[in-house]
């Protein structure tokens, strides 16, 4: 016996809080009598483990929200079916900056095609105001989305990614910044949201490579198996061969590999 | 009721909504996990939320053997470490003399059992990370030595040590923190 075994019997007799408990073992008893300092710490272990702990703060129902939204794009994540778009709403929507944004830009754009009615100006000249404006709209989310990307908050930078989707990701700088956060992002749900927004860039075959290799060096399966369904659907004939040559000298996790094969034989099919 | 080992092999076998049962049964718990190892509630939220992600994509690792907890808490604290991997400019954990002092209150506003218990968290928030969680895990989620020693892989015998060890340290803060307020 020793110091820590009657330190670890004190902890276990206190965690399960069981009164019928508290009679002392003769040998532990026998040891305290011979080491008396001893006592001392463990009257200090009793006060720390009997405390009331002090009330910690909730946690907010975006968690819950976040949890359930997750859980529900499951199952779709092994089909083609667009998923990734209807839990990114639902996170969205409790929060006020999507909203507010929204709201600027239907202003925004109402007050300015409102003052071109106004004046007597020819109709090329409005088409080329509201393609200014347009572009204005549109270089002002891509500010928007950077800022948000790099928030701490992972419902923040989803925020961001939801906004670099309304620019159509033709920002190099946000697009950089995305495939920096898609690699490099702690949480996996902005990670899949980012292969989401991909998926609807008309330039994405120019990031094929790139792409494919985040998804061969990928270490999360889940970002990894979106990664591959993202190239399998969109790369050529030949990229896919490429690909398929390069996963074959690499070592996969079970549930990857069985995804691959499934993502094969539909698209053999 | 189903026991949380059942469900997390239900969950294996591919009914995944039964995560919601062990997450309404866990969320709590972790988010109170993380909050008292240093972070701010927006990190455990997510961390909360990674945990779970990270649940769902490694569930064929989980083999039975040990209780769903202690495996859940340790893919909390993996989770935790990837994420101050990724966001090395954020402090995991705050020291005494940056936390929080809520304890501005004299003794004669404050029940002294309150007072006692505001002096062993600040106390905690004192120690090395890897003690702080240690008596964490064990004071607040009831996890015991062999559970612990399993996440921080180490063996039983270092663990009581190291846990002897923050506890001298605990006390040792304690009474320090106690006899400058006094």
């Amino acid at each position: 016996m020793n110091h820590q075994e009657v330190i670890e019997w004190k902890i276990s007799q206190l965690s399960e809080q069981n009164e019928s408990s508290v009679e002392i073992p003769s040998d532990i008893s026998a040891y305290l009598a011979a080491h008396p300092d001893l006592q001392d710490e463990l009257d200090f272990i009793e006060s720390f483990y009997l405390q009331t702990p002090t009330e910690l703060p909730e946690s907010s129902g975006t968690m819950r929200e976040n949890f359930y939204a997750m859980l529900e794009s499951q199952p779709k994540l092994y089909s083609k079916t667009e998923s990734w778009l209807s839990m990114l709403k639902k996170w969205i929507a409790p929060n006020p900056w999507p909203q507010f944004v929204a709201l600027m830009a239907v202003f925004f754009i109402g007050l300015n095609l409102n003052d071109n009615q106004q004046q007597p100006t020819a109709i090329s000249g409005q088409s080329e105001s509201y393609l200014a404006l347009q572009q204005e709209i549109s270089s002002l989310t891509s500010v928007v989305a950077i800022s948000m990307l790099q928030k701490s908050h992972a419902s923040e930078r989803l925020t961001g990614v939801a906004y670099s989707k309304q620019v159509a990701l033709n920002d190099p700088k946000l697009n950089e910044l995305l495939l920096d956060r898609l690699q490099h992002d702690s949480s996996t749900a902005v990670r899949l949201a980012i292969i989401n927004a991909l998926e609807q860039n008309s330039d994405l075959a120019v990031q094929h490579p790139t792409l494919s290799e985040i998804a061969l060096g990928e270490t999360n399966p889940l970002v990894q198996m979106a990664l591959f369904r993202l190239i399998f659907e969109n790369a050529s004939a030949t990229e896919t061969k490429n690909l398929l040559e390069k996963l074959n000298q690499i070592e996969l996790n079970q549930d990857v590999e069985n995804f691959v094969e499934q993502l094969q034989t539909r698209f053999k099919a | 009721m189903m026991d949380d080992n059942a469900l997390m092999t239900k969950v294996q076998q591919g009914e995944i909504d039964r995560l919601a049962i062990l997450f309404e049964r866990h969320h709590v718990s972790l988010f109170h996990y993380f909050i008292r190892t240093g972070n701010n509630r927006a990190a455990s939220e997510d961390l909360v939320q990674e945990t779970f992600v990270k649940v769902l994509a490694y569930r064929s690792s989980f083999s039975g053997n040990a209780l769903f907890k202690s495996w859940l808490f340790g893919i909390a604290r993996n989770t935790k470490a990837d994420y101050y991997r990724k966001n090395k400019r954020l402090n995991e954990h705050e020291n005494i003399d940056q936390a929080d002092i809520k304890n501005d209150h004299n003794l004669s506003q404050e029940h002294e059992a309150s007072w006692q218990t505001n002096m062993f968290e600040k106390a905690l928030t004192s120690l090395e990370p890897e003690q702080r969680e240690i008596v964490i895990l064990s004071r607040y989620h009831n996890l015991n030595y062999e559970e612990i020693a399993s996440m921080q892989n180490c063996n039983i015998n270092t663990l009581k040590s190291r846990m002897r060890k923050s506890m001298v340290d605990l006390k040792y803060a304690f009474d320090r923190l106690t006899r400058d307020k006094l």
